[in-house]
C-alpha cells in the first residue's frame, strides 16, 4: 500500500529521547551489566522485544560490531540459513526481526529487535515463547564449526559490509552531515564513522570475529527492553550461565565534550551533484546533564527545528534558496548540524543568512511567541512517544544510557519554566567550527567565509 | 445526517462513516487511550491528473507537469496567517504530501484537535495565489526537484516507469521539472484548484481518541463559510498500451555500485473496488513467495553475492495502471535479471502451497501491526477509500486468498515480454 510522493517540507526529529515511562514498568536485573526493562500497555497489537550490546565507539572496534550482527543475522545454530530462519518468522505470523549497528555519542550501538503479533488477533495458541527464543538463538547461539563462526558467512559479510560503507555516498544529505561531522570531530571518537572502515576488513577472519565475539557477550553492557502486554515473559532462561555470572562488564565513558572552536576547518568536497550541500558544525559545549542544556534545546528549535523557525522562515520562505534549512542538536555529544540543500550559485548567501540566524538568537532578536512554539514543539513529541512501541523503546534506552530518571510531566514542567535569557546565554556559548560545501566539478570554488 | 458505524469484531476495530451537508464524507476510526489523534483531509487527484476535457465544448486543457504538488505547497498560503505558526500554536504538526492520485493535508496533534480540525479545512478551502507567491515558491520547489535529482532511488524508479509506460502520465515526476514549473502561474494553479478539490473528489479520515458527533456539527457549520466550485470537466483517460516502452534504461550517477530496478506491466487493469486491492494482495503474496529472505532465490543469489539486503519486491497499482518492482544494489545486476527472468518461466517449485500458507501468515502479522500507528491507519484508509474499499475489510480480504488464485495470478501478470530494467550505474 505505499506510495512514493513529494511533501510540503522535511520532518526533523526534534528531540532524541528523554523521557521516563514511569507507569506500568517492572525493571528486572539479570546478571551483572544485564538489566531488562518491562513495558506493560494493551495499546498495541503487537509485542516488541529489543536487545541492545553497548560498545564504546572506537577505531580498533567499530568494524568488528558493524560486521557482528551481520553474521550473527546470517543463521543462528537452531536456524542455520536464511530460509530456516526467515521461514520461522513468517510462521510465527510474519515476526519481524532486524538489527541495527548505530551510534549515541560516543557510543556504538548494536541492536537486535523482534516483533510479532499478539495471539489474541491471529486465531492462535500463543507463540510468545517461540518468537522470543528465536531472537536469542541469533544473540546467544550462533552456528559454529569447530568452534568458530562459519568462514563463507563471516566472507560473504565482510563483502556486504564493504557495500555498506561506501553506499554512504547515495544519499548526499546524510552523507553531508555525516562528512561533516567526520571533519569536525576529526581527532575525536564522535568522527569514527558508525559502519567501521572497509580498509580494516582485510584483517578481519572468522577466526578473530570469533574470538571478539566471546569476548564481547563476557564484558559488554546489556540492555533489554519489552513494551507489550504479556506480564509474565521469562526472559532469564534465554541468556546463557556463563553470560548470566559474568564477573567483568566494560565501563563506557561519557563523551566528551568540547568548549570553544579552537580553529575553522573549511571543507570543499566534488562530485557529480545537481545541488550542493551545505553544512555547518557548531560547538555548544553544554553537556546533557546541564540545566542549561534545555535552554540550549530550545534556541537550536527556534534556530532551524521547525517550520516556524527563523531558518526555515529566512532561507527558504522569504529568499527561496533552499527546500530545507534545517538544525539538528546531538544531545550526547553537545554539537549542533545545521544543513541545507542550495543551488552551487547560492552558496555564500545561504551561509551568511544562516550566521545571521544564529547571530540573532544570540543578540536575544526573536519573540515570547518563538519560545512559546517551541516548547509546544518539544511537549508534543514528548506527549507522542507513548503512542508507539518502538519510541517508547527508544526513550526508555535513552534514559538507561544518559541516567535520566525525569518524568515527562516533570521535564514538561521544566521546558515550560525556561525564559528567554536561558536560551540567549546558554547560544551565546555556541560557535561555529566546521564548514562542509559538497559542489560538483566545474563549479567555481565556493569562498564561503563568515 | 444518519452516522453509519461498520465493525470487525475479529480484529476489534471499528469505523463510522457520516456524510455533510455539502456531501463530504468524513470518516472516524476511534483508537481509543493513544495521546496523539491524527487527520487526513485528501483529494483523489495527484500528479497523473494533467489532462481535462470540457463537458460542454469538448474543449481540451492540459495542465502544466508538477501542477498538482505545486498546488499542496500553494495551499499553504495565506493572506493573514501563517499556518506552520498557527498549527505549532495549537500544539499541532501540520504536513502536506502530493502522490500519483492523491493530494493529502494532515496533522497530527495532542490537543486543541476540534480546531486544528478547523484550520485545516481552512487551509485547503481558501486558496491564495498572487502573482509574487507563486513566482517566490519556483525557487524552493526547484531545489526540492533537484535534491531528487540526485537520489538514485528516485532516479532508477522514475527511470523504470519511463521504460514501462508508453502514455501514462505516472512515468511524469510527481513534482514535475525546474522547467515545467516555470509553466505554473495564477491563472492554472486556480484552475487546477476547481478541478481536484471537491467533495466527490475528497475525503476526510480522522483516526484518535476523538468526540466525533462534536466534531461533525463544527465541520458542518465551518463549510457553510467555503464553497465549491462546480466545473463541468472530465478526466481525459489515458489509453496506455499493454506493451513496455523500451526494455532497458541505464544512466550514470555518483553511486558507489549498480542500482537496478526490474518493473513488470501489469495488463489486467481497469479493475474496480474489491478487485484492484485482491489483485494487490495476491500479487504481493506471490513477490513474498519468490523473493522474500526465506525464499530458494535469494537465499541462493545472496550466498552468490549477487545480492545483499537492499533487495526486495513490490506490486503497486490503480484503476489505469499497476506494476511490479524488484530492486537491488548489485555488481552484476544483469546477472540478476536474468535469473528473475529463468524463474519466471519456471516458477512451480518455489509456489508451493507451505510458502504460500507462510506468506499470507506474515500479510496478516504485517497489517495487525501496521494498526498500531494511527498513521498507517489514515493513510491506508484513504488510499483504500479512494479504490472503493474499506481498511477495516482488509484481513477478512486477505484470508479468503486461495492457492489457486496465486497461480493464476501468476501466469497471468509474470510475463518476461513486459518486463523492463532499469540501471544507476556509478560514473
Amino acid at each position: 500500500m505505499g506510495i512514493p510522493c513529494t511533501g510540503i517540507h522535511l520532518k526533523t526529529n526534534a528531540l532524541e529521547g528523554v523521557v521516563k515511562l514511569t507507569q506500568n514498568k517492572i525493571k528486572e536485573n539479570l546478571g551483572k551489566g544485564i538489566n531488562v526493562s518491562f513495558i506493560y500497555t494493551d495499546k498495541f497489537k503487537s509485542n516488541l522485544l529489543s536487545f541492545f550490546f553497548i560498545n564504546t565507539l572506537n577505531r580498533e572496534d567499530v568494524t568488528y560490531n558493524a560486521l557482528l550482527p551481520m553474521v550473527l543475522s546470517r543463521g543462528s545454530k537452531k536456524y542455520n540459513n536464511f530460509i530456516a530462519l526467515e521461514r520461522e518468522l513468517e510462521r510465527l505470523y510474519g515476526a519481524n526481526f532486524d538489527y541495527d549497528v548505530y551510534k549515541v555519542g560516543e557510543k556504538q550501538i548494536i541492536k537486535f529487535t523482534l516483533e510479532w503479533a499478539d495471539s489474541k488477533y491471529t486465531n492462535s495458541e500463543s507463540f510468545d515463547e517461540m518468537a522470543i527464543e528465536v531472537l536469542f538463538d541469533i544473540i546467544f547461539n550462533p552456528l559454529l564449526k569447530d568452534g568458530l563462526l562459519l568462514e563463507e558467512y563471516v566472507e560473504q559479510e565482510k563483502a556486504n559490509l564493504k557495500k555498506k560503507i561506501n553506499n554512504r555516498i547515495n544519499d548526499k544529505r546524510s552523507y553531508a552531515i555525516s562528512r561533516c561531522i567526520e571533519e569536525m570531530c576529526k581527532s575525536e571518537k564522535f568522527g569514527i564513522y558508525s559502519l567501521g572502515y572497509e580498509e580494516d576488513l582485510e584483517f578481519i577472519d572468522n577466526h578473530k570475529l570469533t574470538d571478539y565475539y566471546k569476548n564481547m557477550v563476557l564484558n559488554t553492557p546489556i540492555e533489554m527492553v519489552y513494551v507489550g502486554n504479556h506480564k509474565n515473559l521469562k526472559i532469564d532462561k534465554f541468556i546463557p550461565d556463563e553470560i548470566k555470572y559474568r564477573e567483568n562488564v566494560n565501563e563506557i565513558p561519557r563523551e566528551s565534550i568540547k568548549e570553544k572552536s579552537l580553529h575553522r576547518n573549511h571543507i570543499v568536497e566534488r562530485l557529480k551533484v545537481n545541488q550542493g550541500k551545505l553544512v555547518l558544525g557548531l560547538l555548544t559545549g553544554i553537556p546533557y546533564e546541564d540545566e542549561s542544556f534545555e535552554a540550549l534545546t530550545l534556541g537550536n528549535i527556534i534556530l532551524g527545528g521547525s517550520p516556524n523557525s527563523k531558518l526555515f522562515r529566512e532561507v527558504r520562505e522569504k529568499n527561496s534558496l533552499a527546500y530545507y534549512a534545517n538544525s539538528m542538536l546531538f544531545k550526547h555529544k553537545s554539537i549542533i548540524i545545521i544543513d541545507s540543500g542550495v543551488d552551487f550559485k547560492n552558496m555564500q548567501k545561504a551561509l551568511d543568512l544562516i550566521n545571521e540566524q544564529i547571530k540573532s538568537i544570540k543578540e536575544a532578536d526573536f519573540s515570547e511567541k518563538d519560545i512559546e512554539l517551541a516548547k509546544k514543539e518539544i511537549i508534543t513529541s514528548l506527549r507522542s512517544v507513548e503512542d508507539s512501541n518502538h519510541s517508547i523503546t527508544s526513550f526508555e534506552f535513552d534514559n538507561i544510557i544518559t541516567s535520566n530518571f525525569e518524568s515527562i510531566e516533570d521535564r514538561i514542567k521544566k521546558i515550560n519554566n525556561i525564559k528567554k535569557d536561558e536560551i540567549v546565554s546558554a547560544f551565546n556559548k555556541v560557535s561555529l567550527d566546521t564548514i562542509y560545501v559538497l559542489t560538483r566539478e566545474g563549479e567555481e570554488d565556493v569562498d564561503v567565509t563568515d | 445526517m444518519s452516522m453509519l458505524l461498520i465493525k470487525n469484531e475479529k480484529i476489534k476495530e471499528e469505523v463510522y462513516q457520516e456524510v455533510l451537508n455539502n456531501g463530504l464524507k468524513v470518516y472516524y476510526y476511534p483508537k481509543l487511550g493513544f495521546t496523539k489523534k491524527y487527520a487526513v483531509f485528501s483529494t483523489n487527484h495527484g500528479s497523473c491528473d494533467n489532462e481535462f476535457r470540457s463537458l460542454n465544448n469538448g474543449e481540451i486543457i492540459k495542465l502544466p507537469d508538477g501542477i498538482a504538488h505545486f498546488l499542496e505547497h500553494k495551499l499553504f498560503e495565506d493572506p493573514e496567517r501563517d499556518f506552520f505558526e498557527k498549527f505549532s500554536d495549537l500544539g499541532a504538526d501540520v504536513n502536506a504530501f502530493t502522490s500519483f492520485n492523491q493530494t493529502s493535508y494532515l496533522f497530527s496533534t495532542t490537543e486543541n484537535f476540534t480546531e486544528c480540525l478547523l484550520e485545516l479545512v481552512n487551509l485547503v478551502m481558501e486558496p491564495f495565489f498572487t502573482h509574487e507567491n507563486v513566482e517566490k515558491e519556483k525557487g524552493i520547489i526547484a531545489q526540492e526537484i533537484q535534491m531528487y535529482q540526485d537520489s538514485p532511488n528516485w532516479k532508477v524508479f522514475f527511470n523504470l516507469l519511463n521504460a514501462l509506460y508508453i502514455n501514462h502520465p505516472i512515468k511524469i515526476d510527481i513534482a514535475g521539472t525546474v522547467d515545467s514549473i516555470q509553466m505554473i502561474n495564477k491563472e492554472n494553479l486556480d484552475l487546477a484548484y476547481k478541478l481536484f478539490y471537491n467533495p466527490e473528489s475528497m475525503v476526510l479520515v480522522l483516526v484518535g481518541d476523538i468526540d466525533f458527533k462534536q466534531v461533525i456539527n463544527e465541520l458542518n457549520s465551518e463549510f457553510m463559510k467555503h464553497s465549491f466550485a462546480k466545473l463541468n470537466y472530465d478526466k481525459v483517460k489515458v489509453i496506455e498500451p499493454q506493451e513496455i516502452n523500451m526494455a532497458r534504461i541505464e544512466e550514470k550517477m555518483s553511486t558507489s555500485y549498480p542500482i537496478f530496478n526490474i518493473g513488470i506491466k501489469d495488463i489486467n487493469v481497469n479493475l474496480t473496488g474489491k478487485e484492484t486491492v485482491e489483485k494487490d494482495l495476491i500479487t504481493n503474496i506471490i513477490l513474498d513467495m519468490l523473493f522474500s529472505r526465506s525464499s530458494e532465490f535469494y537465499q541462493n543469489l545472496y550466498t552468490k553475492g549477487l545480492i545483499d539486503d537492499h533487495f526486495g519486491a513490490y506490486y503497486t497499482g490503480k484503476t489505469d495502471y499497476g506494476h511490479t518492482i524488484i530492486y537491488g544494489i548489485s555488481e552484476e545486476p544483469d546477472s540478476v535479471y536474468k535469473m528473475i527472468i529463468e524463474l519466471m518461466k519456471d516458477p512451480l517449485k518455489y509456489l508451493t502451497l507451505d510458502s504460500f500458507e507462510r506468506a499470507k501468515k506474515k500479510q496478516i502479522g504485517e497489517f495487525l501491526m501496521g494498526l498500531n500507528s494511527i498513521e498507517y491507519i489514515a493513510n491506508n484508509f484513504t488510499d483504500l477509500y479512494f479504490q472503493d474499499f474499506l481498511l477495516i475489510d482488509y484481513l477478512d480480504l486477505l484470508e479468503k486468498i486461495n492457492f489457486d488464485n496465486i497461480i493464476e495470478r501468476f501466469k497471468e501478470n509474470f510475463v518476461e515480454e513486459r518486463t523492463s530494467i532499469s540501471l544507476i550505474l556509478p560514473e
